[in-house]
């Protein structure tokens, strides 16, 4: 809505708008709170307690082990930024690779992957951007097709994944044999024994 | 955002060793806290950029509020008018005062827009759509809200209100058709003929404080055909015309702002000498028109229309960053209001009159917070503003250049290329710059410029392209450019390549050298063929270019660009390194340069590399060829020191030996910088807080407090000291949390590490009157400082809940509120003071029942949560309170998302969690979610089974549980429930209410089971307990928002016995039933003597129905007819007073009615009633309204109107038992 608001504001466009009617305030006593006046207990001092062991002056004195199991460990923010550089396109097929929103698929493409997509994204520009990775790869493998006349084309694009898997980032989502769909782990032997350990 | 970091489990160290540890630390902050005082840093989160002033948010919620009116008085701000869609049209809001709640100003049955206050402040004008659908000019005085009056009428559409004349007069824009022009006319304020002021399609009009002047933008039709008001554009600058004139276009001011894209919305500063604007600077949002529907900045420009020019000759200064896409700026007292796009909501925000940047600031401080700014919007934001500072070409070419770049950068290309066509204006012929150098060629800058613009155009056709498809257009417009780029490549002289640059020659913000064109012009071919797909020829071109002959920085960036895409693409790593290798040891560069490049290859290097021996192999080889002493090779040593450290931390401090002692080889601040910053994301990726907090406490160290960095090495401190803090408190280790909490006060003015050392205090058994002490010697110096107001605030309003007597909780609740109001002056964007806010109101809301505490509590809390976006432990205490506080309003959706939010964030505190699974199973079942909060509350009560400290709270979980299954339609199970909740309800909980609660809902959920014998005793319970009690009744908690109903004794009493019929049915007791039926008959006829409710008559209707259906079951046939037609007279009653035609009630007396009458033995005298009068009324509305429960009526009542109007004709009674109606 606010794009419309600012543009109507803004070109004072039609000003055929605003023929909405609103519905001034009533008071209604809902079924629900009947019931629940009717048969719940009448507990003051346990709601009492319980009603102020929700609230909080302050934040919760919540570890960080316990925050990153959660997933929500608090970032350094801006402040840790070494340098200042605007977003690229590579830097966003990053970020949609660890947030499942693409993939590397086995053909050698970037695929979408909305159903696994852990941000709120806007499928247009996903789409928008996949959509340009992927005519450059194409591009890419002409290229490399016209350099090895001899090779086997499939082979020219096999080869150049492997090579291009390496650099793809560590948690960013590949698809796999048989089409199964996994984060990309970079974890050492070390690591992952680690991380085992803990769970 | 990154991925979940690896698990580190905590490094084990001696307590003693820990406590020494933090007192070093303490230490330290003593030769760090010497010396000039912190600059207050604005950052509320750590996302905010810190370089410049950020906006301060003033309306909550996730509905769009907009067109924002401030009132002011000489203290200030007193209210904010505005319009939102909170309730789904567009009303208009006040919030007086400004930190307050909003309500609604009045309730308008339309739309409404475009408000603007009286002079005076008294009345209100506005443009409302309650009784013309194309807009009315209406006024309403704010004394008297409740009367409008509109100027206007149905013959015209109206577009926007301007006060003119003191006040006295209201203009009003209008279009007279659909397809004319705009006419400004002026009205009499109290109401009367208009007069034409013009006829000018004009609109934004804004008022000057003298009242001479308007200004507006213009705007011209796109089509002759199609009226300005459809399709139309807006007109190249702002127009300020004198009032007397306005209607003679030829006699306006026009301001043309040397800017890129178009202005819009003008507004006049409070004493008339500033011109404020919108200015959309580029397509944003590439519907390849720029207009209001792409992000805006504020700018504003002096008037005076005394002088010559009224504009000049001082430039505009941009006052708000891109990123915040602020627009509608209007000026009162010291206050810029704005209407701000955020994360998909429009809000109302303010800055200071001079913006996000202060007039204060002079150039050299401008660069140096440029130099540090992390936001490239920011950036251009202050090199705008450093712009403007600066009339010496030589000083300002190299900004201009900037601009461009990082325009280019973010994919502005519109500005890109406006400064860029800038820039070759102001270098036209020989440059004094370019004279001044021997190396120097006339028009190497125009020259770069000029390729700047080819590549600005290219990418933005580029980005046109659908999917990255080319189009033929497309195609033959990019080779006719790099047609153009060829030419001009080959008229370039062949002396400009005869020049290597030296280390000399560098400066951070260098002169473009003639030598870097035909690099230049190489680098932009390789992209325009990159994207046309000839990647031979891209890749070609970018190895034509000799990296070691350029010198401009920008060149340079780009080749590492072009490196970047076509050695990424062909996953050519090595040559792709190399590139960054040259780059990062490049002689024209600077060390900040050095840094970002030597970064790029270090992630280049490392990408996808698991920490171990293969890389650690691949950083020692890239090291073997960097230089010592470079910053390629610094950041290759952290690198090789990281990847040594062991996932379990255990050779941490060998680790941080190793660095630190790279750390104290290098003095250069940019090389320790990025070391330290380096150091401190990895140790935050992997978990290792050891490192994370040597290093940031050794770099914030080494910081002066008057370097631009320094705030960032605060925030830093802040964010990674305060975690250390809550590692030692979860371990237990009060002593050391305290002083961590201590050291991050003494460090930064963040309010969260003064909220975590007075808990740990308190914990440690420390009392409030010490704390207060303490902090009042600390501040001794300060009293008024806002750290020690807010200190006071939270020592005071962490106790409300504490206070006795509601006048004393009152005046706590008031002195919180008047700190908080002062700290929030100076800490505008603290999310501590609204957390803070919302807290004591939410306590003050719970004590008096006030809904307007418990609103204003609602909006500091959704403020807070806004600037909480990646502070998760202020998030989870937000949340949960929120959750509360918008159930406790009835605003149960609200709080089941605010609930379900704060349940993926971990529980410090058992009976928290335990209060949120209550909580949220009530309210799930408000939102008719009943089932699953039947599973919330089971989970609720295992939860509590599992913590015996929480035993206390046992009934309330068991009586959610047992009413949960009830609602959910498991009656067994809430009976199995209500019965233990029945030997539960002892000691302070078991009242008489509760007693007899438990058993009226075990009998009726033993009822619904089918267990009548089990119902009839707990129902007799609760009669006898009734009977005992005969004040009993169920009440509302005494300050409860909503709901404020008791439900009396006597509701109860026909309750029960209603009930208690039903079992006693069942166990074959039908006297018993009939008493019970009897005494619930005589309690309802007593209720509808006092309540005269039309649902007491239905009630009652129905009780006679079943007593007529016990009379008959009894073999009381007289007395069943008998009940049935005094049913009806209910029914007949019920249906006149509230216009009925039929219900359930009355369909099924007069199908018994019916039976009786046809199939029964009684005289006909027995009946009163016309049969088929009934039976004829009741059979049209079944077959009218095709309800399909009604099926059977439907035929059965056809069947008896048939037998009815027979028997009537014939006198015969009715015979045989009732026939089935036929399927």
């Amino acid at each position: 809505m606010h794009r419309g608001a600012l543009a109507l504001v803004a070109l004072l466009a039609a000003a055929t708008g605003g023929g909405c009617v609103s519905v001034s305030g009533l008071s209604v006593m809902s079924r629900s709170t009947a019931l629940e006046r009717q048969a719940n207990a009448e507990l003051p001092q346990q709601t009492g307690e319980l009603g102020q062991a929700a609230l909080s002056p302050g934040p919760e004195a919540i570890p960080r082990e316990q925050l990153a199991t959660s997933g929500e460990a608090p970032g350094l923010g801006v402040a840790s930024k070494l340098v200042a550089e605007a977003e690229t396109d590579a830097d966003r097929v990053d970020a949609l690779l660890v947030g499942g929103c693409v993939g590397e698929s086995s053909d050698g493409t970037l695929q979408t992957t909305p159903s696994r997509c852990a941000l709120d994204v806007d499928p247009d520009a996903v789409a928008q951007l996949v959509g340009r990775e992927n005519v450059h790869r194409r591009q890419v493998w002409r290229y490399l097709e016209a350099r090895a006349p001899k090779t086997d084309p499939g082979r020219v694009r096999e080869q150049w994944r492997s090579a291009h898997l390496q650099q793809v980032v560590c948690g960013g989502l590949v698809e796999g044999p048989e089409g199964k769909w996994a984060p990309k782990s970079c974890a050492s032997p070390d690591e992952a024994a680690q991380a085992e350990a803990v769970e | 955002m990154s991925g979940r970091r690896g698990l580190h489990p905590r490094w084990l160290r001696p307590r003693w060793l820990r406590a020494s540890l933090a007192l070093a630390a303490l230490a330290l902050v003593g030769l760090v806290a010497s010396g000039s005082p912190r600059a207050a840093a604005q950052q509320a989160s750590s996302e905010d950029e810190l370089a410049t002033r950020v906006p301060v948010r003033l309306t909550a919620g996730a509905s769009d509020e907009l067109m924002g009116a401030l009132a002011t008085g000489p203290d200030g701000p007193r209210a904010l008018y505005f319009v939102s869609d909170a309730r789904g049209t567009k009303d208009l809001y006040v919030q007086k005062p400004v930190q307050s709640a909003a309500k609604q100003l009045f309730d308008a049955l339309g739309d409404v827009a475009a408000p603007r206050l009286s002079p005076d402040g008294r009345s209100i004008a506005y443009i409302g759509y309650t009784r013309d659908a194309t807009g009315d000019a209406c006024v309403r005085a704010l004394a008297d809200l409740e009367t409008e009056r509109c100027l206007t009428g149905p013959d015209t559409a109206e577009l926007e209100v301007v006060w003119l004349d003191g006040g006295a007069r209201l203009g009003v824009l209008s279009r007279t058709g659909m397809q004319a022009g705009f006419v400004l006319r002026s009205f009499p304020a109290a109401g009367g003929t208009p007069t034409v002021l013009a006829k000018r399609d004009a609109i934004g009009l804004a008022r000057s404080p003298d009242g001479r002047w308007l200004a507006f933008v213009t705007v011209t039709p796109r089509q002759d055909q199609v009226g300005v008001a459809f399709a139309s554009r807006v007109g190249k600058g702002v127009h300020v015309a004198r009032l007397s004139e306005v209607s003679n276009a030829a006699a306006d001011l026009v301001y043309t702002p040397p800017l890129p894209g178009v202005s819009g919305f003008p507004a006049f500063s409070p004493d008339g000498r500033y011109l404020y604007f919108s200015q959309y600077l580029n397509d944003t949002n590439g519907d390849g028109v720029i207009d209001g529907s792409d992000h805006s900045v504020i700018e504003r420009v002096r008037f005076d229309p005394s002088r010559r020019d009224p504009f000049g000759p001082e430039p505009p200064e941009q006052l708000t960053s891109a990123r915040w896409d602020c627009h509608y700026p209007s000026a009162s007292g010291e206050t810029l209001l704005m209407t701000c796009s955020r994360r998909g909501s429009l809000d109302l925000y303010t800055l200071p009159l001079d913006g996000a940047v202060p007039d204060a600031w002079d150039a050299p401080r401008l660069r140096g917070e440029l130099e540090v700014a992390r936001d490239l919007s920011t950036r251009l934001l202050l090199a705008n503003r450093l712009l403007a500072k600066l009339d010496a070409p030589a000083a300002r070419l190299p900004v201009l250049r900037q601009i461009v770049w990082m325009h280019l950068s973010l994919g502005e290309f519109e500005a890109a290329i406006y400064y860029a066509h800038s820039i070759e204006r102001e270098t036209a012929g020989p440059s004094s710059t370019q004279a001044a150098s021997a190396q120097a060629a006339p028009g190497a800058d125009a020259r770069w410029a000029g390729l700047m613009v080819e590549l600005a155009e290219h990418r933005r056709a580029d980005r046109g392209l659908a999917r990255g498809e080319l189009s033929s257009a497309y195609i033959r417009q990019e080779r006719a450019r790099l047609d153009r780029i060829r030419a001009a490549e080959g008229e370039l002289p062949t002396a400009t390549r005869s020049v290597r640059p030296t280390t000399r020659d560098a400066s951070p913000l260098g002169e473009c050298r003639p030598t870097d064109i035909p690099g230049l012009a190489k680098l932009v071919q390789s992209e325009i063929l990159d994207d046309l797909g000839d990647k031979a020829g891209a890749l070609a071109a970018l190895r034509a270019v000799s990296l070691e002959q350029l010198s401009d920085r920008y060149t340079l960036r780009l080749a590492g660009e072009r490196a970047a895409h076509l050695y990424g693409l062909l996953a050519d790593r090595p040559a792709w390194l190399a590139a960054l290798r040259t780059l990062a040891l490049h002689p024209a560069l600077g060390e900040a340069e050095h840094i970002a490049q030597a970064h790029a290859f270090t992630v280049t290097l490392l990408a996808g590399l698991a920490r171990g021996r293969a890389r650690g192999a691949a950083i020692e080889r890239a090291r073997a060829t960097a230089p010592d002493g470079s910053a390629l090779a610094l950041l290759l040593d952290v690198e090789a020191a990281l990847n040594d450290l062991r996932p379990d931390g255990s050779n941490e401090d060998a680790v941080r030996a190793r660095i630190f002692d790279l750390y104290k080889a290098d003095h250069d601040p940019e090389h320790r910088r990025a070391l330290a910053l380096t150091t401190i994301n990895d140790a935050a990726r992997r978990g290792n807080e050891y490192l994370e907090y040597q290093f940031t406490t050794t770099w914030a160290s080494g910081v002066r407090h008057a370097d631009p960095e320094r705030k960032y090495a605060e925030s830093l401190y802040r964010t990674v000291v305060l975690e250390r803090a809550y590692g030692e408190l979860s371990d237990g280790h009060l002593k050391e949390a305290a002083a961590y909490f201590f050291q991050a006060t003494r460090n930064t003015d963040a309010l969260d590490p003064h909220i975590g050392f007075i808990e740990t205090r308190l914990a440690e058994g420390q009392s409030i009157a010490a704390l207060r002490a303490f902090y009042a010697e600390r501040f001794k110096d300060a009293p008024a400082a806002p750290e020690h107001r807010f200190v006071e605030a939270y020592l005071t309003a962490r106790g409300l809940a504490g206070v006795a007597g509601d006048d004393a909780h009152a005046s706590a609740v008031a002195e919180v509120e008047r700190l908080l109001r002062e700290v929030s002056k100076a800490m505008p964007r603290r999310l501590e003071v609204r957390h803070l806010w919302g807290y004591t109101l939410q306590q003050a809301a719970l004590r008096t029942g006030s809904r307007a505490q418990a609103a204003s509590a609602l909006r500091h809390y959704e403020l807070a949560l806004d600037l909480a976006r990646d502070r998760p432990r202020a998030r989870a205490a937000i949340l949960e309170a929120l959750g509360e506080l918008q159930a406790s309003l009835g605003e149960h959706r609200a709080a089941v998302a605010s609930f379900v939010r704060r349940a993926r964030l971990p529980f410090p505190r058992p009976a928290s969690e335990l209060a949120l699974r209550l909580s949220l199973a009530r309210s799930l079942f408000h939102t008719r979610a009943p089932c699953r909060g039947r599973e919330e509350a089971a989970g609720a009560l295992a939860f509590l089974d599992a913590r015996p400290a929480l035993g206390g709270y046992r009934a309330s979980a068991l009586d959610r549980l047992a009413f949960a299954h009830l609602t959910c339609g498991e009656p067994a199970e809430a009976a199995r429930r209500y019965a233990e909740l029945e030997r539960a309800l002892t000691g302070a909980a078991g009242t008489p209410i509760n007693r007899f609660k438990a058993a009226l809902a075990l009998g009726s959920a033993s009822l619904a089971a089918g267990e009548p014998a089990k119902a009839a005793e707990a129902l007799r319970r609760a009669r006898a307990l009734l009977d005992a009690h005969p004040d009993l009744e169920a009440r509302a908690p005494e300050h409860a928002l909503v709901g404020r109903f008791p439900y009396p004794h006597a509701r109860y009493a026909v309750l029960v016995d209603g009930l208690l019929a039903s079992a006693l049915v069942g166990t074959g007791d039908r006297d018993g039933a009939g008493r019970a039926l009897a005494r619930r008959l005589d309690g309802l006829e007593t209720i509808f003597k006092r309540s005269d409710a039309d649902e007491d008559l239905l009630d009652i209707a129905r009780t006679h129905l079943r007593l007529a259906a016990l009379a008959r079951a009894a073999g009381r046939p007289t007395e069943a007819v008998a009940q049935l037609e005094a049913g009806l007279a209910r029914a007949d009653a019920y249906d006149e007073r509230t216009g009925s035609t039929v219900t359930p009630t009355r369909l099924e007396l007069i199908r018994a009615y019916a039976e009786a009458r046809l199939f029964g033995d009684l005289p006909a005298k027995t009946y009163h009633r016309d049969l088929a009068a009934d039976l004829s009324s009741a059979l049209d509305f079944v077959a009218r309204f095709r309800n399909p429960d009604w099926r059977e009526d439907r035929l059965r009542f056809a069947l008896y109107l048939t037998l009815a109007r027979l028997h009537a004709g014939t006198g015969v009674a009715g015979a045989a038992s009732a026939p089935q109606a036929q399927r």
